[in-house]
């Protein structure tokens, strides 16, 4: 029953071929394979999960290693790991992608590369779908490599825009620094315990933890390496600059990108590879603590931003910072709980913006507003998402949320407390800028009125569209209460070590952050609704902070300025040495030393007949006299 | 006397074939070389190998030379004297043969120490009280006659017969390949 | 009698002088003459071994019938190709003709 677990990822890959190969003609048939596909996936999905449930937990986890490769005592396997993680993975992979093709029929209907659009769809899923069931480290990467190329070709699947060129150059090569890091660690995890499958290697961290032999060192720099693969992918501090110029993809390529298929990767891998991390007091301090300067620091950006889906995208990247900084802190489930819940929110809050930005052509935020009259639905799914994601109760975030911050209270890491003030601060942020979103979009007067052309084509987009913002704005709504004190569903099927641990349940820390978020909601509200203060106002008074924000921090500039002078002198450097010395040196000079020797080997080529045979009797002469001495 | 007249003709067949090689009129080498061939013949007699001195004045100084001739009436200006005969490296192939030259004698003339005994020793002069089993020796006098030759060649158990047919194909392909090349091109 | 060596020298002589004019005539015909030159010197030295061993086998005389043939096929099929040349490039001066020069 469990081998359909192989069809998961090999049905979306097999659509991908069909729609390429065969229907890319029929938009009607390629969207109608891959959407398919999708839900027979999820119905697999879910199928797996409710089977699951009832196994014995001795049963667990499922594996089915296939022999792929054999290299002398290597033995390198495919195959498939089934555990709570990779099912909570599959569930919420297959559902978000399922909601993002429904809604992308509408989306991307007038599009003319609608069907590649769908193919590449069904790759980057299946890619997500064969990355969260590997059960050894190369086929991890394999699936991880592979959906950095999938990303690479949606975000720049308006290839002809310059912008979104760049963009998708950028997520790739960003990417690949945190990949080679990342394939590094692979490496000399492979050298240290001599194989490659999750259960040999956690089993045998395991061992050498208890009998002492297992060098600490050698696991501390495994996981920093492993953790590079994850700040690229899932867009920390300082390999962040990507995903918010990812944005120049459809936005329904954002809400998959930023709900379940790319960046969940790397909080993923981090879950997925918790033995090792976990093996180590300085890795784990060093993700907590990245993954806190990440909440804040992209909370901060997120204020001053004017795009849409750049506040949206910074939020994820505070987000994603949250989850990491709750794995750090050893808050195992609080941080797949907080990855789940927030998969729905963010998916829904991009479907949201796209919905916006389909009706009105823009990204500006300060050319819409007013939106919730004439566009309820969106308007209504768009204010759940911002309340669940700014941690009002009951809304899913909530709970989430405040799983985190009691894992991080009740955490050992060195300075949690820190941590803790970051975390709640960071949460007043979150529901700052996005109530400022909020107001702005769908309630402020934008500039939009006095265009009257404009005006008109303001209209609520089509239900293929509306359809999956309900279903995610029910699940924002609810989802998170399944693990409500006494409930504790989630904590009890996903946890870390031999039995469920949930970090103690505190009234004071439920009380704090709710106060915090509507504290959030309230200044946002009295700048950008009521306009009781004049943002404009607050900026100018403390412009030079506001410039460096507005800036991202001139992280960018950073980048740019090491890559011109740093990147590009080493390289002129290389360039030169290559030229003058390997080629001028070394492929010409010995070409040139070559040229000569032929050259005066030539002189005895005379073609003369004669003259060889005079060669050949003047060896014989010469033989002959040293034989006859 | 048999002496004296084995080393007149070495010498006549060794100025002639010098002169063959170093003569300007090109008509006068194959004259010389005609003649040296034809001494090469008395020196088969010498050997007691009078059926092949025969061959050797057919078909080297009959045929060979003639045809020799018959090229160079068909390609030169033969009274053309100011033609330069030696290439380039003649003084480096003079010195060459001399050296090979030199060592050839010299060597024969080392190794004539195993040679003189056996002369001494045997009957004729030469290592006969080793031959007993060999029915050609028999008659000492006429051993290279046809008689001796023929089976020789053609004997199919110890003979040449393979060779022989080899032989006479590749005589056969050098009539049609001669006849090929020297044909003149049909464009002309 | 004469003794074995004084035809080898007298083979060995030849034979030089045959090498001589291959490796020094200009003319075609004249290198061809110093192959037969050579040829014969070999001629000789088979003959004087054939009778320094008592005729003990034939085999010295049945090459030299075999070398007189091959001799009179090669002299006949190279000046069929000295007169070929001849019509090509109005010369057979080994050094001159330079097919094998590049």
């Amino acid at each position: 029953m469990f081998s359909i677990a192989w069809w998961i990822p090999l049905l979306p890959i097999l659509s991908f071929i069909t729609i390429v190969l065969f229907t890319k003609k029929s938009k009607l048939i390629s969207s109608g394979i891959s959407i398919l596909v999708m839900l027979t996936c999820f119905i697999f999905s879910i199928m797996i999960f409710i089977r699951f449930l009832s196994l014995p937990l001795s049963a667990r986890p499922i594996n089915f290693s296939v022999p792929w490769m054999i290299i002398s005592s290597l033995h390198l396997n495919i195959g498939i790991l089934i555990d709570p993680l990779s099912i909570n993975m599959i569930v919420l992979v297959t559902f978000i992608s399922l909601l993002v093709q429904i809604y992308s029929l509408g989306y991307m209907k007038n599009d003319p590369r609608f069907s590649v659009y769908f193919s590449y769809l069904s790759l980057f899923t299946a890619s997500m779908l064969g990355l969260v069931l590997s059960n050894n480290y190369l086929q991890l990467f394999i699936f991880w490599e592979l959906v950095g190329l999938c990303s690479y070709l949606l975000i720049g699947f308006w290839y002809f825009k310059p912008s979104a060129a760049t963009a998708c150059k950028k997520a790739f090569v960003v990417n690949r620094i945190g990949d080679f890091g990342f394939l590094m660690g692979i490496i000399t995890l492979g050298l240290t315990f001599h194989a490659f499958d999750f259960q040999a290697v956690h089993q045998k961290i395991a061992l050498g933890l208890n009998n002492g032999v297992g060098s600490t060192a050698a696991i501390t720099l495994i996981a920093l390496l492993l953790f590079c693969g994850a700040v690229g992918k899932s867009a920390q501090f300082p390999l962040h600059v990507w995903l918010p110029d990812a944005m120049e993809g459809p936005t329904p390529i954002s809400a998959l990108i930023h709900a379940a298929t790319m960046v969940a990767a790397g909080v993923f891998m981090i879950a997925r590879t918790y033995q090792v991390f976990s093996a180590s007091t300085v890795a784990m301090t060093t993700v907590a603590y990245v993954g806190g300067f990440t909440a804040i620091f992209a909370a901060t950006i997120a204020l001053t931003q004017d795009d849409i889906k750049r506040i949206l995208a910074y939020s994820t990247l505070s987000q994603l910072g949250y989850m990491v900084l709750a794995l750090g802190v050893g808050g195992y489930t609080a941080g797949m709980f907080h990855l789940t819940s927030h998969a729905f929110f963010k998916a829904l809050l991009f479907l949201g913006a796209g919905s916006v930005i389909h009706s009105m052509e823009t990204n500006d935020i300060w050319k819409m507003g007013g939106l919730l009259k004439k566009m309820k639905v969106t308007g209504i799914t768009f204010l759940i998402a911002a309340l669940s994601i700014s941690g009002i109760p009951p809304f899913s975030g909530f709970w989430s949320k405040d799983e985190i911050f009691d894992a991080i209270q009740s955490s050992h890491v060195q300075g949690h407390q820190i941590l803790l003030g970051i975390a709640i601060f960071t949460a007043f942020l979150t529901s700052l800028y996005m109530f400022r979103l909020f107001f702005v979009v769908f309630l402020g007067n934008g500039h939009h009125e006095e265009d009257s052309h404009e005006n008109h084509a303001i209209h609520e987009s089509p239900w293929t569209m509306l359809v999956p913002m309900i279903i995610l704005a029910f699940m924002s709504i609810f989802f998170g209460m399944i693990n409500a004190p006494h409930l504790g569903l989630y904590s009890k099927f996903i946890y870390y070590g031999s039995h469920p641990q949930k970090a103690p349940f505190s009234i004071k820390m439920v009380l704090i952050s709710s106060l915090v978020a509507t504290s959030g909601i309230i200044l946002a509200s009295l700048f950008y609704w009521q306009k009781v203060f004049s943002a404009k106002a607050v900026a100018n008074a403390i412009s030079p902070i506001y410039t460096l924000l507005k800036n991202k921090y001139y992280i960018d500039e950073f980048y740019s300025f090491l890559a011109k002078y740093f990147v590009f002198g080493l390289a002129a450097l290389c360039a030169w040495f290559d030229k003058y010395v390997v080629d001028g040196g070394m492929v010409d000079g010995s070409g040139k030393l070559i040229c000569a020797f032929g050259r005066g080997l030539r002189k005895i080529e005379t073609g003369k007949i004669q003259n060889y045979a005079l060669v050949i009797f003047g060896a014989i002469a010469v033989i002959y006299l040293i034989m006859s001495f | 006397m048999e002496q004296f007249v084995f080393w007149c003709i070495a010498i006549f067949i060794v100025l002639s074939a010098f002169f063959a090689m170093i003569m300007k009129n090109i008509f006068h080498c194959a004259l010389l070389l005609a003649a040296a061939l034809f001494g090469v013949a008395g020196i088969f007699v010498y050997l007691g190998a009078e059926f092949l001195a025969l061959v050797q004045v057919l078909i080297y100084v009959g045929a060979i030379t003639i045809l020799i001739i018959f090229g160079i009436m068909l390609t030169h200006k033969m009274m053309d004297s100011k033609i330069i005969v030696m290439n380039k490296q003649v003084v480096m192939s003079a010195v060459i043969t001399g050296v090979l030259g030199t060592l050839i004698i010299l060597t024969i003339y080392s190794t004539a120490h195993w040679i003189l005994p056996a002369l001494k020793n045997s009957e004729s002069g030469y290592l006969t009280h080793s031959i007993t089993t060999a029915s050609v020796t028999k008659n000492k006098k006429v051993v290279t006659d046809v008689y001796t030759l023929g089976p020789a060649l053609i004997n199919p158990k110890k003979g040449f017969a393979f060779a022989f047919e080899l032989v006479s194909i590749l005589l056969l392909s050098v009539l049609i390949g001669a006849t090929v090349i020297a044909r003149k091109d049909q464009e002309g | 009698m004469i003794p074995v060596q004084d035809f080898l020298y007298l083979a060995g002589l030849i034979f030089s002088i045959g090498v001589f004019g291959v490796l020094s005539r200009r003319n075609a015909i004249s290198v061809l003459m110093g192959i037969e030159l050579m040829l014969n010197a070999v001629n000789i030295n088979l003959l004087a071994f054939a009778k320094f061993w008592g005729w003990t086998t034939l085999n010295g005389p049945v090459f030299v019938v075999f070398i007189i043939t091959i001799a009179a096929g090669e002299a006949a099929v190279a000046l069929a190709i000295f007169i070929s040349i001849y019509r090509k490039f109005k010369d057979i001066n080994v050094d001159e003709i330079k097919y094998l020069n590049h």
